[in-house]
């Protein structure tokens, strides 16, 4: 189920963002882990990409390393004409605006200490031109007198009181230039705090309890709002969205499921949607990427694949799902035999073919390329459940 | 299987599925109340339960329903701070007040639990052959041989490839998947006839939950065994239990064989839970209904009922008064002064699916404004050790967090 | 002796509380606030501070005597309430009150300016060491652990030798010669341990830090635009404050025996000024000075040192408190 190729991705001018053969590998202790491998992305402006799969099959590395937190080891992440992987550090800061992350757990997201008015406003204040303000010019003044009084004491000889106070001054001054670029001091812009409020509203909290309020007086699903209102107050097109959902009780989900929708459809926000619930992901997306061990297995409508899974790996997926409903309590299933083979040293050719009831020497060989089933899905197997088709006219115009 | 773990159980009178008088576990007005330095902290309420051997009964709740306090709380797994009041018993013998000698004897051989953490309920520091003849020897009278025998029987019916190599591992040697059914070994050792399973598969992927579910159905079927199933998910209970009953804000609002429950569901959480999940079988970007709101404070419950604060259908009386559990007459109860499921308007699984629509710009969300006071915000008692719950003010709305 | 500090066990005991680890099972009330013995503890401190500081004024105003003077009156070693000298004398005839009292101030003086120097220097660089990770983390660590390597004793000894000025000149005829400008033995106790503490310190930091800047926010808002100063400084820094705040009152107590263990090899603060530290030096020999000379002081400092490291653990506590809620 591995596959390779960029048979799925549509029109580079159609596209948003746009992942070619994106590669991430880490070197630890034990070896190279293959956390994605060869994965290629085109993501639609106004849409919803679902990207699911189990753990360990690379969905959230790849969502980070679209966002260059860090970069990806190869590949190329182009948005808007650029290609992300190539800027320089300061070009990539400041382009980081555009795309924004939502993460799984609400706790660990927040800063305990900082008000949510704060939180949500930091994506703003961030961009504030810095000027001079009344902290940068007391932390000069002490830093100059901090550093002639010590100077002078070094040269003079003798260290007595004014010694103490030379240094004294010379830290107090470096802690307050310090300070002065880590943000503080800046000027309260009113117009912020007006912004803050509407994006609290839009994400259905009361801008006027919540706003000065902590995190942890906060629930999970209220937390989760909060970091909705972070990543959307900057005017993001892009939000990767890491399992927004999965370290909330059932019935917030829904709420805040409701929410994300909701709020791409105000704002015209695109969405990527990684996920281990198919469930979740059918829910809210457009189109649906399936990976298994660092590559990508099938992508499609959510109703296609779902109905009429091509790739093997997908069927066993579906039909591991326990559905709310008695009935299908004997439902056939083939169960997944063995276990996930390490990432550490991913079985060659197609990754799946460890566990894959279809495989044979072709798939041990080669890397699958994906290919077309015709309805807008692609797959990228050897022995699919559903034909492909062989898509001559693109294919040749793609070479 | 001839395997001396099963030895015991054999010499113990085999009882017939389905067809048993006398109840395996017997569960009276059990309540479960922790010490807090703000007052106590009611997590289970009023709780009455039956089980036959070679039954599964399913709980299922949302983090604060109270649901993993009260299956700790039937084996007696409960810390110092909490009282228990009720009754408890087991095979005809009262448990609520056992003493710690008594509960061991019972711990492993007759009741075992399986916990949702494969990675905290093993320890790491020990092989795995160590751990799980650690209550085999507790136990049973078995030589050294017999115990290891027995652990290499039990790793192979829980389905480990290579048990003798694996008696020797340790924890971290091995997958999620494997560890939780490590984990069910070592609950087995024994061969209890009853056993906990809390959210033994929330931790795990969902090829693997399917493995382990499986696992757990065909030792029951062997051994005859009664298991309590404690899940947030509707899917596993729906496809795994007999019967079932849901929980909210520390009682039991709804209890029903799972047919009856999903089909002619009477409690308006139990409906509104399932018209909030998402579903395989609801077409793309159907709006799904989510239940406003936030589970009840269990430190100062409201006075009525305890879902009337979220529910649609609340009416005066449901913010006065708690309903009681009643019983239509068929072994259907349910906790609700105006219960849903007038015939032409029941809400089932398949009207949920009929009745789905998709989103469209404009629909209303759900806001959520309740902000806890900053006094107010004390951590919840722990539980066995692990962290506390959140502040009982403000739930802890983590699925895998314990209620 | 100076007592070492575990690093190890404070260091895992701060960065628990930055991942809200699992918090006393008991739950008891002295979370809440700094519990019944958390108020002793502050009272006395903050006892012992005022009267520290109104050290001269308390001399001026005749409550205390003059420390270094002998009275020419009262024999040597005289008991617990003498008349006139309510903690009797030590053995150079001097009040032992007058002495602990401004003995308070230069106890208090190189402890809190110890912990002061190595909260600052090791406090930054092991922000920046766990924030930063990588060459930065791995230099800096190496620079820590060649520091702890050194027997601390042995550390603040040679650095103390290092920074005394030199014995003023003698001229010819016997007349002492201006000693030229040098540090006093207070500023020189203070920066030498608190170099000693520096890398202890910074280590501790560096454990919190690095727990702290592994958090999600802290990647939320690199991926807003955030330049690694401002993360650390507004993000991280103030998450790290209350714990190395309990640390650094705990540093504080041993940073004042630190200072007593130097003055019994001779080096601390100089007679006849006083300190703590100095007092029990001179008293020591338990056969031929005087016992309350001795234990007073003792008492003194034990009580002291109780109270901080006890504030310290409250102080955790509260703050852990406050994490493991959410």
């Amino acid at each position: 189920m591995a596959g390779r190729g960029h048979a799925h991705l549509g029109d580079p001018a159609e596209a948003l963002l746009r992942v070619e053969d994106l590669h991430v590998r880490f070197r630890t202790g034990r070896g190279t882990v293959f956390a994605v491998t060869e994965v290629s992305l085109d993501i639609r402006k106004g849409e919803t990409l679902g990207l699911v799969g189990e753990s360990g099959c690379g969905k959230s590395t790849t969502g980070r390393a679209i966002m260059q937190l860090p970069p990806p080891t190869e590949g190329r992440v182009i948005y808007d004409g650029q290609d992300l992987t190539q800027l320089r550090p300061e070009d990539l800061r400041r382009s980081r605006t555009k795309l924004q992350m939502i993460f799984q757990d609400p706790i660990s997201s927040l800063n305990p200490r900082r008000k949510v008015e704060d939180i949500v406003a930091e994506g703003l204040k961030i961009w504030q031109p810095t000027g001079w303000t009344p902290l940068a010019i007391a932390s000069l003044v002490f830093t100059v007198v901090g550093v002639l009084v010590t100077l002078s004491m070094f040269l003079g000889g003798g260290v007595g009181a004014l010694g103490f106070f030379g240094v004294m001054a010379l830290l107090l001054g470096v802690a307050l230039g310090l300070m002065h670029f880590a943000g503080f001091g800046q000027p309260v812009d009113p117009t912020m705090a007006t912004k803050v409020d509407e994006i609290l509203d839009a994400v259905g909290l009361d801008p006027t309890t919540a706003r000065g309020r902590r995190p942890h007086q906060f629930s999970g699903g209220q937390c989760q709002r909060i970091s909705i209102a972070r990543a959307v107050v900057t005017e993001p097109d892009l939000i990767i969205c890491d399992e927004p959902v999965s370290a909330l009780d059932v019935s917030v989900q829904a709420q805040i499921l409701n929410l994300l929708e909701d709020l791409k459809a105000r704002y015209g926000l695109t969405l990527v949607f990684i996920a281990h619930d198919l469930a979740v992901v059918k829910n809210v997306s457009d189109r649906v990427a399936v990976m298994y061990l660092g590559r990508l297995c099938e992508v499609g409508a959510p109703d296609v694949i779902y109905s009429q899974p091509a790739h093997p790996y997908t069927q066993l997926l579906l039909d591991a799902i326990p559905e709310p409903d008695p009935d299908l309590r004997h439902k056939e299933r083939a169960p997944l035999q063995g276990e996930l083979p390490s990432p550490l040293a991913p079985p060659s050719g197609c990754h799946f073919r460890t566990r894959c009831p279809r495989a044979d020497e072709v798939c041990v060989e080669v890397v699958p390329e994906m290919a077309s089933t015709g309805d807008g899905r692609f797959v990228a197997c050897h022995h699919p459940l559903v034909e492909t088709v062989v898509d001559i006219g693109t294919a040749s115009a793609r070479g | 299987m001839s395997a001396p773990s099963l030895a015991k159980t054999a010499d113990r009178p085999l009882r017939t599925h389905d067809g048993d008088d006398e109840p395996l576990l017997v569960v009276d007005n059990l309540s479960t109340t922790f010490a807090s330095d703000q007052g106590p902290i009611r997590a289970v309420e009023d709780v009455t339960l039956r089980l036959q051997r070679g039954r599964t009964l399913g709980i299922v709740g949302e983090s604060g329903s109270g649901k993993s306090v009260l299956s700790r709380s039937i084996m007696g797994l409960v810390p110092a701070y909490a009282t228990r009041t009720g009754s408890i018993r087991y095979e005809g013998t009262e448990l609520l007040d056992a003493g710690p000698r008594e509960l061991r004897k019972i711990w492993g051989a007759q009741m075992a639990m399986v916990f949702q953490d494969p990675m905290t309920a093993l320890n790491p520091v020990q092989k795995i052959g160590a751990q799980i003849t650690e209550s085999i020897r507790e136990h049973l009278d078995y030589s050294k041989t017999q115990r290891r025998d027995t652990a290499i029987a039990l790793l192979r019916s829980v389905g480990i490839p290579e048990p003798e190599r694996r008696l020797k591992q340790y924890p971290h040697e091995l997958s999620g998947g494997m560890r939780q059914r490590v984990v069910i070994a070592i609950a087995l050792a024994c061969g209890p006839h009853l056993l906990f399973a809390d959210e033994p598969t929330t931790a795990l992927d969902v090829t693997v939950q399917a493995q382990i579910l499986d696992l757990i159905e065909a030792q029951q079927a062997e051994r005859n065994m009664a298991v309590i199933l404690v899940t947030h998910d509707l899917g596993v209970v729906a496809t795994r239990a007999d019967e079932i009953a849901v929980m909210y804000g520390g009682r039991i609002v709804e209890q029903a064989p799972t047919q009856v429950l999903f089909r002619q569901m009477r409690h308006p959480y139990t409906e509104a839970l399932l018209r909030s999940i998402p579903r395989l079988d609801l077409p793309s970007h159907t709006r799904l209904e989510a239940i406003s709101g936030r589970p009840p404070d269990l430190l100062h419950p409201p006075q009525g009922c305890r879902f009337a604060a979220r529910c649609p259908y609340a009416q005066p009386k449901c913010h006065a008064e708690e309903p009681e559990l009643v019983d239509d007459g068929t072994g259907h109860l349910f906790r609700c002064w105006y219960p849903v499921g007038i015939a032409s308007e029941q809400t089932t699984i398949d009207s949920v699916v009929t009745n789905a629509h998709v989103r469209q710009v404009g629909d209303e969300i759900a806001t959520d404004d309740v902000v806890a006071d900053d006094a107010a915000t004390a951590p919840g008692p722990a539980v066995d050790g692990r962290p506390p719950a959140a502040p009982a003010s403000a739930d802890a709305t983590l699925a895998e967090e314990d209620s | 002796m100076p007592v070492d500090a575990p690093p190890a066990a404070v260091e895992a005991q701060a960065a628990v509380g930055a991942t809200g680890g699992p918090a006393d099972p008991e739950g008891s009330s002295a979370k809440r606030g700094l519990g019944a013995v958390g108020w002793v503890a502050a009272s006395w401190l903050i006892f012992v501070i005022l009267v520290a500081f109104l050290a001269p004024v308390l001399e001026s105003t005749e409550i205390i005597k003059d420390p270094v003077s002998a009275d020419a009156e009262a024999g040597p070693g005289a008991p617990l309430f003498t008349e006139g000298h309510i903690l009797g004398t030590d053995k150079s005839r001097r009040d032992v009150l007058s002495r602990l009292v401004w003995g308070a101030r230069s106890s208090l003086i190189v402890g809190v300016g110890a912990v002061a120097v190595g909260m600052l220097v090791g406090g930054a660089l092991g922000l920046i060491s766990g924030f930063r990770r990588g060459r930065a983390d791995t230099a800096l660590s190496s620079l820590f652990d060649i520091l702890l390597a050194f027997p601390q004793l042995v550390l603040a000894l040679s650095l103390v030798a290092f920074l005394k000025p030199p014995p003023p000149e003698v001229a010819t005829d016997g007349d002492v010669v201006e000693a030229a400008g040098g540090l006093t033995a207070i500023q020189i106790l203070i920066i030498a341990i608190g170099i000693v503490a520096i890398p202890l310190l910074a280590r501790i930091t560096r454990a919190t830090s690095l727990t702290w800047s592994q958090r999600e926010f802290v990647l939320a808002g690199r991926a807003q635009g955030a330049r690694g100063l401002r993360l650390m400084i507004r993000e991280v820094l103030p998450n790290v404050l209350p714990a190395m705040f309990s640390v650094a009152l705990l540093s504080i107590g041993i940073a004042i025996i630190a200072e007593g263990g130097l003055s019994v090899l001779g080096v601390g603060v100089e007679p006849p000024q006083a300190s703590w530290g100095n007092m029990i030096a001179e008293n020591r020999s338990v056969n031929r000075d005087p016992l309350n000379a001795l234990f007073v002081p003792m008492v003194v400092v034990f009580f002291t040192v109780m109270a901080l490291n006890y504030l310290g653990d409250a102080v955790r506590e509260r703050f852990d408190v406050r994490e493991s809620s959410l």
